[in-house]
């Protein structure tokens, strides 16, 4: 197990921590029977709060696919190294860190936070094919 | 080992951050940096270039995912030949020609572009599974 697997592990916990927030604010918002029933019109009942950590989530869903790849490439190519350990690290703090900066509204942090995290992944995949 | 649908993955990768780079340019014209940086709350709908740039980056993050379990399974599998090599070289420079492809409207030929890199997709993981 490399660290940069273990990173990909810690990314896919901190996915399903966020879906998991998400969820508990979607329920506060429209109850359980709102949860489990098919969602029509959704985005109108919800609170900024609960449409924000979607909005975070979803993005999560899109960056993940490249995190993934980066860590493959690496991984099969045999080019680990420190580097590739420390960036695929500060992916996951990144993610950890894009949740509260969503939800909370830290502008412009949140940007810069994504992009930290969208840098590591561009890195990662350099490395890989260098 | 690093297969050439590897390196074809990496750099599919390095063209979904060329198409972030031209929908994040062209939505922030439209929007402005101080909305972009924002939480978000109020919806707005890109429209002309942005709106287009910002579809086919969306759709290639969708393609992509479906693109690496394809070289996952090849490379893993120990199954990558000339086919998945052409098939893997066929996704990218059909993904490649989609950015122009949306973005100057190129109606029908997007979508048969789309279906160039998707069959592509299907048609190296037939060929690992066969």
């Amino acid at each position: 197990m490399s660290p940069e697997l273990a990173a990909l592990s810690a990314v896919a916990l901190v996915h399903f921590a966020t879906i998991f927030v998400a969820q508990r604010f979607l329920t506060r918002d429209i109850g359980r029977d709102g949860n489990a029933g098919t969602r029509e019109n959704l985005d109108d009942r919800l609170s900024p709060i609960s449409l924000r950590l979607r909005r975070a989530t979803a993005n999560f869903t899109e960056n993940v696919g490249p995190f993934i790849i980066a860590v493959l490439v690496v991984v099969l190519a045999g080019k680990t190294s420190t580097w590739t350990a420390a960036l695929a690290w500060a992916y996951v703090a990144a993610r950890v860190l894009y949740v509260p900066a969503y939800a909370l509204a830290w502008v412009p942090w949140r940007s810069v936070i994504w992009f930290a995290g969208f840098v590591a992944t561009l890195a990662l995949l350099v490395l890989g094919l260098i | 080992m690093m297969t050439p649908e590897l390196t074809v993955l990496a750099l599919a990768v390095l063209l979904q951050g060329l198409q972030f780079a031209i929908f994040s340019v062209s939505a922030q014209m439209q929007v402005g940096p101080r909305y972009a940086a924002s939480p978000r709350d109020e919806p707005r709908q890109l429209t002309g270039l942005a709106g287009r740039a910002q579809r086919a980056m969306t759709n290639h993050f969708e393609g992509l995912v479906m693109f690496t379990a394809a070289v996952l399974v090849v490379v893993a599998g120990g199954q990558s030949s000339d086919v998945t090599q052409a098939a893997a070289w066929t996704y990218l420079g059909a993904r490649v020609l989609y950015v122009p492809a949306y973005l100057l409207g190129w109606a029908p030929w997007r979508s048969a572009i789309w279906v160039v890199g998707f069959l592509a997709t299907m048609l190296m993981l037939i060929a690992a599974l066969l």
